[in-house]
This record gives C-alpha cells, structure tokens and sequence, in this order.
C-alpha cells in the first residue's frame, strides 16, 4: 500500500509540476493585451488626485478618450479598465488601496454585471503577481475550476507558434498592451478597420441583488476614504439594443433603486449605430469612443454640477 | 450533472468520503439516496417518473413469483408489468405530445423489461427488498446512458460486501481516465466539424461528406464508449462489476462482430429479449425443415434480425433515420447471414485466404465502411437530407482524390487534404491534436482487442506505467475541450 501511495505521489507531483512549468515559468508573450496591467496600476499609484478613475471591462479600454474627460472636467483621468473576465469584485479590490480624497471612481461594466471572474483573470495575475492580493475566496473557486482552460491557452499559445505560425509573438495591434495612452486608454485600434459585429445578445442581467450589496459596500468605502462612487452603462449598437432595450429600461429602474449612490446617464443614452463599434458590440471605434466620451463626459459634469455634496471633491 | 462536469466531481468526492466508511447494510440506501438526487438534479420533475414505474415493477415481479400462479395469471402480470414501463416511455419518446424526454428513460425502462421478463421466465427469482430493486433501477453511474446491466448480475453484487480495495479503485480511476480522454479530446473536438457539416449539408460536396462521416463514426464510438468506460469506471470504485460495453467494434471483420463489440448491454439485450424469441416463433411457425425451399433456420434468422434491427432503430428514436439506420443494420446482417458461404468460396478463388493479415484488413475496411455509410442516417437531421448527403457523396469526389494523389506525387504535399479540413472548420492545431489523438485511440483498441489492456500495462515495469499514465493525464489537461456539450446517448 505505501509503495502504491509513493507510486501515485510521484505521479500527481510530475502532473503538477509541469502545471506550474506550464504556467509560470514559461515566458510571457511580450506584447500581449493584458501585460498593460503593470502599466495601469503604475498609472493609479502615481496620477495624483482628485482623479476620475475608470473601473469595470474592455468597453471602457477600447471606448473612452481620457483627453476629453481631462480637458472637460479639469481632472486626472485613470482608466483601469481591461476585460470583463476579471469581474467586478476584482476590479473593486485592486485599486481599494489607492483611492484618494477627491476621487470619482465610474463603474462601468457590460449588461451582464458580472461580479465573478473567468479563467482570463489568471493570465492577468501573471503579468501582475501583485494581483493576487485582489483575490477572494471567489476567485481562487473560479480559477481552480477554470485553471485547465489558462494552462491549455498558455500550451497552445506556444504549440502554434511553433508549429504553425508567429503571430503569437508580435499579437495584434488592437490588443497590444504597448498601444495603451498616458491615461490607460487603448489607442491601437483607432483609425483601423471596422470588423463585422458577431451575432450576439447583451445578456442584461435583471435584479442584481448581489451586486447592487458589492457596490453598495464598494461604495461607503469610498466614501469613508474621501471618494465618490458612480455608475454608468457600457455602449450597446443600435440594432442589438433594440430587441432588448425593455430589459434595459428594466435594469436601470432597478439599479436607481437598489444603489445607494449616484448614476449618470442611462443605458439608452449610450446607444449608438452599429458602424460605431470596432469588432464586437462593446468595443468602440473611434468615432463611437468620441462620442461616447462626450456624452459621458457631460453627464459627469452634469453630475458635479448638480450634487451639491460632490463640489467638495472638485479641484480648487 | 455530466460525468466531465465540476459538480459531478463534487458530488462523486462527497460519494466517496462516505461510502465506504458507511456499514455494508446501509450503503444500499446511501448509494440509492445518492442516484436519486443524481437524477433529480438534473430535472426533478422527472423523479417521480422513475420511482413510481420502479415500485409498480417490483410488487408486480413478485407477484409473478409467487409459488401457484397459473400461467395465465402470470402472463397478465407481465404483460401489466411492460405496460407499465413502456407506457412512460411511449408517452415522451413516440406521441406528438412536445414532452422534454426525461433523461435515460430508455435506459432505465430496458432495465425494469428485461428484469420481469427474466422473472417470468423464472430465470431470476423476484427480489423482495424493495431497496436493492430500486438501486438496481436507479443506479446513478448506469441511469443516464447504460450499460444496461441486468438485474441477474447486479443484485447480488449488491449483496456482496464491499470494502476500500486500493487496487480496485485505482481500475476504476483509470477507466474513467480513459474514458475523459475518448470523449474530451477526441469526441468534443469532433463534434462542432461533424456539426458544420451535418447541419449545412447544402453548402458541402462529397470529399466533406466522406470526411464528416468519417469523423462522425469516431466522434459516436468515443462519446459513447468514455461514457460507458466512465460509467463502469465508477461502478467499479464503488465496488460493482458492471457489464462491458465495447470491444474495440471497428476492428471486427464483419458486421456481425461489429454487434457483439458495439454497445453490447443493448445488442445482448436485443439479442435476449427481442431476436431469439421472434426467431424461435418464426422456427415454430415453420414446422417442416424448409418454406420456399429455405431453411426454417433461415427464416428464423433474417426474419428475427430483421425486426430486432427495425426495433432498435425505432429505440433510438421516432424518426425516419434512425428507422432507417436500424433497417440498414437489419439487412446487412440479413445478408453477411446469407452470403456466409459465397463469400467464403470467393476468398478461397481470389487466393485471399494466403494472405491473413491482407484479408482482415480488407474485412476490417469493409466493415467500417459499412458501419460508417449507416452512420449517415443516424446523424442526419432529417430524412431528406441523409438521402441529400447519400447521393451526393460521388459529388467532386473523383476530382478531389485526383488532386490530392497529383499534389503528393508531384508536390509531395498535402496541400489538398489541409484545404478541405481547414473548409469544413479543422483548424490546424485541430488536425495535429485529432491525428496523434486517434492514432493513439487505434493503438489502444488494436491493443484491448485480445485482451484487456489495462492487464497488459499491469504487468509492464513501474516507469513505464508511470509514463502512460503521467502521457494521459497530461493530453486531457492540455487538449480536452473544456466547453463540450453533453454526451450524444443522453437523447436516446
């Protein structure tokens, strides 16, 4: 029996071990999308306050200019956002440490609201080890399950490149982590052509209960730490908004609700034709990303103007 | 709850971490408690489908066995007893009701059959412990896809005490192991290039329909047979012996060995409960030695096959293809029944017979063509287009083969074959994976087909065992296709 034991330890260790190889010692793809991560967080640490931080998934990456926001609202502008398969919790957790009186934190993720993340998260961490210290128990669940789908995109990253072709080294333009602006913003696809919108739903979540309470507390630390949380809704094509715009309406009414802190703009407000968009129905061109940013940008203003409450947090 | 999934492994630690520590007199009901709640996750609705038939069945069973039933009386109990469980079974696979099929139905109800027949036929005495009946039933390794063991067989290993036997869970594991490999990364990387095909059938010529069929006879044979290998993997770690269902059937050399290797808890079923009493009513019928000048045995046999082959069809379900893909069955047996002789003079004319290995592969072929081209029918989306896809698999074929013979002859390249994969959606790293995954898959079966292979890599030296297990393990974490769908006999 104890021969038997060592015999299946030495098989699992083996396994695991080149796992781990798979995973972390081989070297990372130079240029890859999600290596801008190190470069973002540096963004946060060092944009000194009061700032307008940015946090949620690739529509705000691909779909705001934080020229506008700068030169409209006179702030520093921080946007963090990536991928939506980091998850609100995530995206939440990593800049807690460095919020700072002044601050307005927007929120901005796709329909779905989706507070988990996906095996996405674990080629993200390691870029950023750091991340790790984002995580929750949650998130260790999830990347356990989805641990075999990042060690099979980490192998077949590699296997094809070998075997087959190179893109894999250089990557594309548009997901290139060195083609990020000096306010977090993604510049590589601008000016690039258009690619056929795949047919896909939005995927409006309905009464959020959990995510309105991780906001909700999201939200009082923020507040506890000087800064102030809002929510806006990601840019929808107008021929995919259409079949869905009631669930839309729905979210919205649910959302003003249930959240104890302010939103700007709703989700019809960020509707916009479909040759707005880049190469999927969150991803803005850049005509869409200017115009979205324009109406963002007002509605922010707006909302500085309006709550009395939030002239504190506005620059001298 | 799919065996791949991450709630089944959930569900089979907690199984495990319990079972054994539980006493042999209460693990009946723990591994019953569990089956239920296995089924019921997946619909619970359903439950009451299954219990009800299960309980009916076994007061029915045992007044069959009672001691001084006249044989009227027993024949009326059984024939309540079928109706019973083909009733439920009718009702959601056969009329126009628009009723989602409760998963396994098929399965369980040949379970509950073939238990009051053998009853009936005093081949099996009535079990009297409602319990053990309803696990027999229920068992949740079996329920969803088979085998569909027989009651002879599995109630006494209930019976039998089971301990924690590191060696007999080990088997267990490792069948299971295999059985991820066949459907993860050969069956679900398959599927969406069958699919492409099979569901535009329009949009394609001959050489993809050749292909895609090819395909579809290893993506049916892994699905199925990881699932089976799966399924007696995990009866095996709880300690149950369950029946094969699989021995290596694309390496029979005619279609009659195909039917004793493929799905052999259906086909010994078939064979028990369907063929030999319509061939032996047939025999009776006949009671002079020849009709028409043909043998009674004859007529005993087509007619007995033929019937058999049209009903396991109609089992699979209530559509026209599938009809047609048990009659296709039906006839090829019909005949390699008939032609047994003429063949048998022709090998021995052509001088085939001097070159064994030459004639078995020619038989092997022809079996797996026959098997493949009846394949069209089982996957066919409607009759219309198994019939578009049979007529038109001549369609561009001669050129193609042209083609891809001139470019290797002359180019010594394979440019051709790449071009049609990569257009019916075998993308290259697909081809490399598919190619070294089913070669390995050919290996293993030629290897199991004398005896069982895990034996023979037993008695192999510790690295080498080490090795092959650490290979497996590994292609399953790096080329399984982790958001497959479900298994293909899960509909039937």
């Amino acid at each position: 029996m104890r021969k038997e034991i060592i015999k299946v330890s030495v098989l699992l260790s083996a396994i695991l071990l080149t796992c781990v190889a798979l995973i972390w010692l081989t070297p990372l793809p130079p240029s890859n999308y999600f290596g801008v991560i190190h470069y973002k967080h540096q963004l946060l640490e060092r944009t000194p306050s009061p700032r307008i931080i940015f946090i949620g998934d690739s529509n705000l990456a691909f779909g705001i200019d934080g020229r506008i926001i700068h030169e409209t609202l006179n702030r520093n502008v921080v946007n963090m956002g990536l991928h939506a398969g980091l998850g609100l919790r995530y995206v939440m957790n990593e800049i807690k440490d460095n919020i700072k009186p002044g601050d307005i934190i927007v929120v901005v993720q796709n329909f779905y609201l989706n507070l988990g993340c996906d095996q996405n998260l674990l080629e993200v961490i390691l870029y950023y080890p750091d991340g790790t210290s984002y995580l929750g128990f949650p998130e260790y669940v999830t990347l356990t399950r989805k641990f075999p789908i990042a060690l099979q995109r980490r192998f077949e990253g590699y296997f094809k490149n070998f075997l087959f072709d190179s893109s894999y080294g250089p990557g594309h333009p548009a997901y290139n982590k060195h083609n990020f602006d000096m306010y977090g913003d993604n510049i590589g696809h601008l000016g690039r052509h258009d690619l056929k919108l795949k047919k896909q739903k939005l995927d409006i979540q309905r009464d959020p209960t959990d995510v309105a309470e991780a906001l909700n507390q999201f939200s009082t630390y923020a507040a506890q730490k000087g800064a102030q949380l809002v929510l806006s809704f990601p840019p929808s094509p107008q021929t995919y908004f259409k079949p869905e715009e009631h669930a839309a309406d729905h979210l919205y009414t649910w959302l003003k609700n249930n959240l104890h802190f302010p939103i700007i703009g709703t989700p019809r407000d960020f509707v916009f034709p479909d040759d707005f968009f880049y190469d999927t129905i969150y991803h803005l061109n850049e005509r869409g990303r200017r115009e979205r940013t324009i109406i963002l940008a007002g509605e922010l203003a707006k909302m500085l103007r309006e709550h009395s409450e939030l002239a504190r947090l506005s620059p001298k | 709850m799919l065996f791949t999934s991450f709630s089944f492994f959930v569900f089979f630690a907690i199984i495990l971490a319990f079972y054994f520590a539980i006493p042999h007199q209460y693990q009946w009901a723990f591994l019953l408690a569990a089956s239920y709640f296995f089924y019921g996750y997946a619909n619970i609705v359903y439950l009451p489908l299954l219990i009800l038939p299960t309980f009916i069945v076994y007061g029915i069973a045992i007044s069959i066995s009672t001691a001084g039933i006249t044989p009227t009386k027993k024949r009326l109990l059984l024939i309540a007893g079928l109706t019973v469980t083909l009733s439920g079974l009718i009702a959601f696979k056969y009329l126009p009701f628009n009723l989602l099929l409760p998963i396994g139905i098929s399965f369980y109800t040949f379970k509950m059959i073939s238990y009051l027949i053998d009853v009936y036929r005093d081949n099996l005495k009535a079990e009297t412990h409602a319990g053990y009946f309803a696990l027999y039933v229920s068992f949740f390794p079996q329920i969803l896809a088979g085998p569909i063991d027989r009651a002879i067989h599995f109630i006494p290993e209930l019976k039998k005490k089971v301990s924690f036997d590191y060696s007999r869970i080990m088997d267990g594991f490792k069948l299971m192991t295999w059985g991820f490999f066949k459907k993860l990364v050969i069956a679900d990387r398959l599927s969406p290039v069958v699919d492409n095909v099979f569901n535009n059938v329009y949009a394609h010529k001959g050489p993809a329909f050749i292909v895609a069929t090819f395909f579809y006879s290893i993506q049916v044979y892994c699905d199925f047979s990881a699932y089976s290998d799966m399924a007696i993997g995990v009866s095996k770690i709880l300690g149950f012996k369950s029946m094969d269902n699989f021995n290596s059937p694309y390496f029979s050399t005619n279609i009659t060995k195909f039917w004793n290797k493929w799905h052999i808890s259906l086909s010994t079923w078939l064979r028990d409960y369907l063929f030999l009493p319509i061939s032996y009513k047939v025999m009776r019928w006949i009671k002079d030695g020849r009709f028409l000048n043909i043998k009674v045995e004859t007529w005993g046999y087509v007619t007995g096959i033929s019937i058999t082959m049209f009903l396991g069809g109609l089992w699979h379900g209530a559509k026209w293809p599938m009809v047609l893909w048990g009659t296709l069955h039906g006839l090829y047996l019909a005949a390699s029944y008939l032609t047994k002789k003429l063949r048998k003079r022709w090998v021995k004319q052509t001088g085939l017979k001097q070159y064994p290995t030459f004639h078995r592969v020619v038989k092997i072929t022809l079996t797996f063509t026959m098997v493949s081209f009846a394949w069209i029918f089982f996957r066919a989306n409607t009759i219309r287009e198994a019939f578009y896809i049979v007529s038109h698999l001549h369609t561009g074929t001669l050129k193609y083969c042209g083609y891809m013979l001139g470019n290797l002859i002359f180019n010594l390249d394979l440019l051709p074959l790449r071009s049609l994969l990569e257009s019916i959606g075998v993308k290259p790293y697909d081809w490399f994976t598919l190619t070294a995954a089913i070669a390995a898959l050919a290996w293993v079966d030629v290897a199991h087909q004398d005896s069982n292979m895990w034996e023979k890599l037993k008695a192999r030296p510790v690295w080498v065992r080490l090795v092959a297990y650490y290979g497996l393990i590994m292609s399953i974490l790096l080329f399984s296709v982790l958001d497959g769908g479900q298994f293909i006999y899960f509909k039937f």
